[in-house]
């Protein structure tokens, strides 16, 4: 078996890909075991999202951020996430509760509910499990059959900003996620408005602004030959693949999307058969190894 | 909205006569704190050069904002445009070459208007009106449909009272029930 | 020695400084409880103590009064302590009977809103002060040679000014150059400003003259790795890195068309090819060839041999393959520490796309596109396409005014935009030039008529700072993204060249092999920002040009000229005084248990023979950090002018009056007084407990004046010095740290909290530092004050 260590993780799956991706939580549960990971289900909320509810009230945000930390804290598991937005909120929630003023108000709220956060467990993204924990050495020895497709890559904002908080990687110019795209054989072209932000967040006031930023980012991965999107912030990804799919367009002129972890299970060998492609709203290119 | 219990007090900011007239002005001295944070500010544009909203609509511009601030102009800045376009994104602040915490402050600001009892945009309200189910989307028929052809596990639901009380003793759902959508009247 | 035999007529001098002091100090309040110090015969104010008239007034007191110490309460002694040493002097007093009492910097500029306290502060800083005089004993001030040469360490164009002063001024001068060949940055850029001057034509000469004056050995292609001994007496020794070429290299060239290893040419910013064996630029001086040793095959004639082939067959035969890198020894009276900035590294920035997109260029590498000796021999063209670009668009502040990057301006970026724009617009103005920046220094003479002259040319100035550069893969032009500030729009301009205006690195830490205090950004730290811009804390050593702060070369030339001054003065007079503040070993206690010979980092201490013989300081050698006195078991070594009683006695002074609610701090002289000092000059406010006292190291203080201060109640107390690979001392602090186990266990067995005690790191440029040590030192002692108040109440 490939994996050497098994690491458990609490999954954090997130209100976008287990109510709107759930083939991404499909190619997850079967990749992630491979990798040596262990996937544990366990009863969290929206993280909340880190758009609007933090918004609203920034006390709500942190106090329902903290009560998702304590339920991994009980089982005493680390969090794995597979969505960025997840990421960045319970990330900043823990950095923000490292004081104990806000620690102690927080868990002032959290007493009704007989929980409280006590900052025990460590929360990482699924990138972060591939490039620092299992590294791009063990991905391409993995990769028996690196995938021939010529991909442009898309990091998404929340993964990396705040970086004085996240420090996963350079908030302006991430490549780790093309150093694990090329690790499996894709070819990982710079293009124009590479590190643009797929407009999901303004998209909740604003769709014709959300529209010419999708258009702003398929011209881009267009204008140098890109064969599809790969990402890994399941918002992004909704957003491209059911953005384009709305906005207008023949077939032609729009661009496939992949999450990573796809592209990752079809390099290590898993049969093709064992994703949902179809799921996806805009028709995949055909993989060739 | 004054004669309210103290709980709901709301301060309308538009109205600075108001204010001095109110005794709890907190959203003013957060404001006043806000604009301290922004006075490093050499208005160099590169937030604005940065931020994708802004590179599509030159009405939508975060450095007016910060002008705003820095100047200690409050008028009306609850209902400025380019504050409820901010998508969250993070591109202005990590941009700022003197460190100014932009984005934070625009959530700080949208924290504020719900205070105010400005009106703000519908969908955020949608949202949060979400929260109490326990997440964000609908657990209908139609996506168990799909994952159960998927062949993937039921959604683990959270303790609805658990988060019941929490949104409870945050005050959330006070808020959520001052606060007026830019749809209304 | 008690005091009566002394027979102590001590007078105390205070200055009003016009407001500076009396405004906050009640000057004249404080006159009257001086007077009633023991000891104290006369007590005075002054206005303006530092100027002619003040210090009359206290020669003429001195006399009158037949005083035999003297205190002034002023400024800080790190400004006019050898001022009013004079002034004492010249009264007929021994200078070091004079001490000083800080009540400026350290007490009225920091406690503005507290004029009641700071009175209280400065009396006790007076009492302190007082306390120390009566203990001082007179001095006299050995006399030690200055050896008539200097070592200047960098060959750019001010290293370059500074040995030819010093060498023109008959002094015999050693120029040490890391690189193959001197010239520095203004050897390879091509025009000047704003003049316009051709770089290497006015350079040029200068080089020249350096090779040939008979008073300059030019060790270029060598490194310092050692400097040793005090000011007029220092030995340095140079790595003479191997050449493999010998000087009857006559440039002749068929080496290079021969060896079959190209490397990225270093001056061209990597924008052309070299071979292993190279001349750096034709103007090189030396002009000698070189074989890098690092890309070549190994000077082997079974691996290639080539180069050595051709050179025989051409009757030279001047490259050898058997030179060894060789170390020489000098001997020099002063240094000149000239070696420059270090470029901003532009890859930092990833959004700007350089490195990779090859049509972005800094304004260095496109410098070498325009020097006719450059990678396209003068002509502006794009490294994608080799044609000439119809627009091109120059971003500043690269790097610079940039939290995450360097914070300070880099002072020529602007200018040299300018300049770049005029050339421009001089040879092809159909060319598009714009410049996209936050605001245009153009602060020096004739700057700002070249800012005019570009825009007269049509350069288009847009206020605005780009988030980031794309790049259309096709034609490899470039879009900048940026905001029009005067339009309030969002534009994205197309351009064929973006040239990006990098400022400057501070210097690498290891620059020189001696510990220099570094300012706050990095750059050698001069002695006194404004009187002293040339000096550094180490008597004898000077800098110049870009190593002290990023500057173009007129401000390079005149510091380096300055520099030059400086030292030829202390050359000039062939001998200096040293400053009797050395160690001295009282023999008859010593144990000879030669735990001071392992804290001097000078080697000034000896033991003949150990466990015998004595230790015996030399006093040329020794500098007065006192860490071998703080450390010695048998408390036998004695600081002249730092005694350990006049160190106490200043301690008890402190603490005589409610010493619950006093901190203690020890500061040394260079670095953490000094950001002390710069906290005062920058007017940041900070609690009223603190009271200072300085020693010439960190390493000074013995645990046993700490003890003492607790003994007496103190609140607090607080032991700063330089930062860790900083000490003026070499290794003062080190040694102060490693006290902090056995203050801490004393503290333990007596029951004293371990917050009361607290120990930092502030170099002479960290006022902000300073003042928020204060701060937190004093809520610790206000603390432990109340906590006294309840267990007396109790």
């Amino acid at each position: 078996m490939m994996n050497e260590k098994i690491k458990r993780y609490a999954l954090f799956w997130g209100c976008t890909i287990q109510f709107r991706l759930p083939w991404i939580e499909l190619s997850a549960r079967r990749v992630l075991p491979e990798l040596g990971v262990d996937i544990v289900d366990l009863p969290f909320s929206c993280c909340p999202d880190p758009v609007s509810t933090k918004a609203i009230d920034h006390k709500t945000w942190l106090a329902l951020a903290a009560r998702n930390l304590t339920i991994a804290e009980e089982e005493d598991l680390n969090i794995l996430t597979l969505c960025s937005g997840c990421f960045e909120t319970l990330r900043m929630a823990q950095e923000e509760m490292r004081d104990k003023k806000i620690k102690e108000e927080i868990n002032s709220i959290l007493k009704e509910t007989g929980r409280e956060y006590n900052g025990k467990i460590e929360v990482i993204h699924l990138e972060q499990l591939l490039y620092e924990r299992i590294g791009l050495k063990k991905i391409e020895d993995y990769a028996t059959r690196p995938i021939k497709l010529r991909v442009a890559v898309h990091v998404g904002c929340h993964f990396t900003r705040p970086s004085n908080i996240l420090k996963t990687d350079d908030p302006l110019y991430p490549e780790k996620l093309d150093e694990l795209c090329r690790a499996i054989g894709l070819e990982t072209p710079d293009y124009p408005d590479k590190n643009l932000c797929c407009g999901v967040g303004v998209g909740l006031v604003d769709r014709d602004i959300m529209s010419k930023l999708i258009i702003r980012k398929i011209k881009g991965a267009k204008m140098v030959g890109a064969d599809a999107i790969v990402s890994h912030c399941p918002s992004c990804i909704l957003n491209y693949d059911t953005g384009q799919y709305i906005l207008a367009g023949s077939e032609m002129e729009r661009m496939p999307v992949f999450h990573y972890l796809e592209l990752l299970g079809l390099a290590i060998g898993i049969d093709p058969d064992e994703f949902a492609f179809d799921e996806h709203k805009i028709k995949l290119p055909d993989i060739t190894f | 909205m004054q004669g309210m219990s103290k709980k709901r007090r709301i301060v309308r900011v538009g109205d600075i006569s108001e204010m001095i007239r109110e005794k709890e002005d907190f959203i003013m001295i957060e404001l006043e704190e806000l604009s301290r944070q922004v006075l490093p500010c050499l208005q160099c544009t590169t937030c604005a050069s940065s931020c994708p909203v802004f590179q599509v609509d030159s009405e939508k511009n975060p450095r007016r904002i910060i002008y705003k601030l820095s100047r200690n102009d409050f008028s009306n800045i609850f209902n400025e445009l380019s504050l409820w376009w901010c998508g969250g994104c993070y591109s202005c602040q990590e941009h700022c070459p003197q460190g100014v915490a932009l984005t934070g402050i625009f959530f700080k600001l949208k924290n504020l208007a719900f205070r105010s009892g400005e009106r703000v945009p519908n969908l955020i309200i949608r949202n949060g009106g979400e929260l109490a189910s326990g997440f964000l989307i609908r657990y209908n028929d139609r996506i168990k449909k799909i994952r159960r052809e998927l062949g993937l596990p039921e959604i683990m639901q959270p303790s609805l009272d658990e988060i019941k009380k929490i949104l409870q003793k945050s005050g959330f759902f006070d808020l959520l029930e001052i606060s007026r959508t830019l749809d209304d009247e | 020695m008690n005091n009566e035999s002394k027979n102590l007529r001590i007078g105390v001098f205070i200055c009003g400084c016009g407001r500076n002091i009396a405004a906050t100090v009640d000057i004249e309040k404080l006159a009257k409880m001086a007077e009633k110090i023991d000891d104290v015969v006369f007590v005075d104010t002054n206005k303006y103590s530092c100027s002619d008239v003040g210090q009359a007034s206290i020669r003429k007191a001195i006399r009158e009064n037949k005083l035999n110490r003297v205190v002034v309460a002023s400024c800080s002694p790190k400004l006019h302590l050898e001022t009013f040493k004079e002034t004492t002097a010249s009264a007929g007093v021994n200078p070091y009977l004079f001490e000083m009492a800080n009540i400026r910097e350290q007490c009225s500029w920091v406690h503005q809103h507290e004029p009641a306290k700071a009175t209280q502060k400065a009396f006790e800083l007076v009492e302190m002060a007082v306390a120390k005089a009566r203990l001082l004993e007179p001095q006299i001030e050995p006399r030690v040679k200055i050896r008539p040469s200097a070592l200047v360490i960098g060959g750019g164009v001010a290293g370059i000014q500074a040995s030819l002063d010093l060498a023109d001024s008959g002094y015999k001068v050693y120029l040490v150059e890391k690189s193959p060949s001197i010239g520095g940055i203004m050897a390879v850029l091509d025009k000047t400003f704003p003049t316009m001057d051709c770089s290497i034509c006015i350079l040029g000469p200068k080089m020249s003259d350096v090779q040939n004056h008979p008073n300059i050995t030019l060790m270029a292609y060598s490194e310092v790795i050692e400097i040793k001994g005090y000011v007029g007496n220092f030995t340095a020794k140079i790595l003479r890195k191997a050449r493999y070429v010998t000087d009857e290299c006559s440039a002749c060239d068929e080496c290079t068309s021969v060896c079959p290893i190209a490397v990225p040419r270093e001056v061209d910013g990597h924008l052309s090819w070299r071979k292993a064996i190279y001349m750096p630029f034709p103007q090189a001086v030396p002009s000698q060839y070189l074989i890098d040793i690092e890309h070549c095959h190994g000077v082997n004639p079974i691996k290639c041999g080539k180069c050595r082939e051709v050179c025989r067959e051409k009757g030279a035969d001047c490259i050898n393959y058997d030179d060894r890198d060789r170390i020489e020894e000098i001997e020099i009276g002063t240094i000149i520490i000239a070696t420059g900035f270090k470029p901003f590294d532009a890859s930092l920035i990833p959004e700007y796309g350089w490195g990779r997109y090859p049509n972005v260029l800094t304004t260095l590498e496109f410098e070498r596109l325009f020097n006719a000796s450059g990678p396209t021999e003068g002509n502006l063209v794009r490294p994608s396409d080799m044609r000439q670009p119809k627009s091109v668009g120059f971003i500043q502040c690269v790097g610079s005014r940039d939290v995450r990057f360097n914070t300070y301006c880099s002072n020529f970026c602007c200018l040299e935009t300018i300049k770049s724009t005029l050339l421009i617009k001089e040879h092809w103005p159909e060319i598009d030039v714009t410049v996209f920046y936050i605001d245009i220094r153009a602060f020096g003479k004739g700057f700002e008529q070249l800012y005019k002259r570009a825009r007269e040319e049509g350069v288009r100035f847009i206020r605005g700072r780009p988030s980031e550069i794309q790049e259309d893969p096709d034609s490899r032009n470039l879009r900048i993204f940026v905001e029009d500030q005067n339009e309030n729009r969002f534009i994205s301009p197309e351009f064929e060249m973006v040239v990006l205006s990098i400022g400057a690195d501070p210097p690498d830490p290891k620059v020189v092999p001696i510990p220099l205090p570094r300012g706050p950004n990095g750059f050698l730290l001069e002695a006194h920002p404004k009187l002293k811009p040339v000096d550094t804390a180490s008597r004898g050593i000077f800098i110049a040009g870009g190593v002290e702060s990023p500057k173009d070369i007129k401000e390079s030339v005149t510091q380096a000229s300055a520099a030059a001054v400086r030292a030829a003065q202390l050359m000039a007079q062939g001998e200096v005084k040293i400053e009797p503040i050395f160690a001295e070993v009282d023999g008859s206690r010593c144990i000879s248990c030669g735990t001071c010979l392992n804290r001097c980092p000078y080697g000034a201490i000896t033991i003949e023979e150990k466990g015998v013989t004595p230790a015996v300081v030399n006093k040329a050698l020794c500098e007065g950090c006192g860490t071998c006195a703080a450390d010695c078991p048998e408390d036998c070594i004695i600081m002249r002018h730092f005694t350990d009683e006049q160190i106490l006695e200043q301690v008890r002074a402190a603490l005589r009056n409610k010493p619950e609610q006093k901190v203690i701090c020890f500061a040394c002289t260079f670095c953490s007084y000094g950001g002390a000092d710069l906290a005062g000059v920058s007017r940041m406010q900070y609690p009223t407990n603190g009271r200072v006292i300085r020693t010439m190291c960190s390493g000074r203080v013995d645990p046993d004046f700490v003890y003492e201060a607790f003994k007496l109640g103190a609140g607090a107390v607080a032991l700063t010095g330089c930062h860790p690979q900083d000490c003026h001392f070499i290794s003062g602090n080190r040694f102060a740290i490693k006290r902090e186990r056995r203050i801490r266990r004393w503290m333990e067995k007596n029951n004293i909290d371990q917050k009361r005690f607290h120990i930092e790191w502030i170099s002479a440029g960290e006022g902000k530092k300073f003042q928020n040590m204060m701060i937190k030192m004093s809520r610790v002692a206000q603390e432990h004050a109340r906590n006294v108040k309840k267990k007396a109440d109790s």
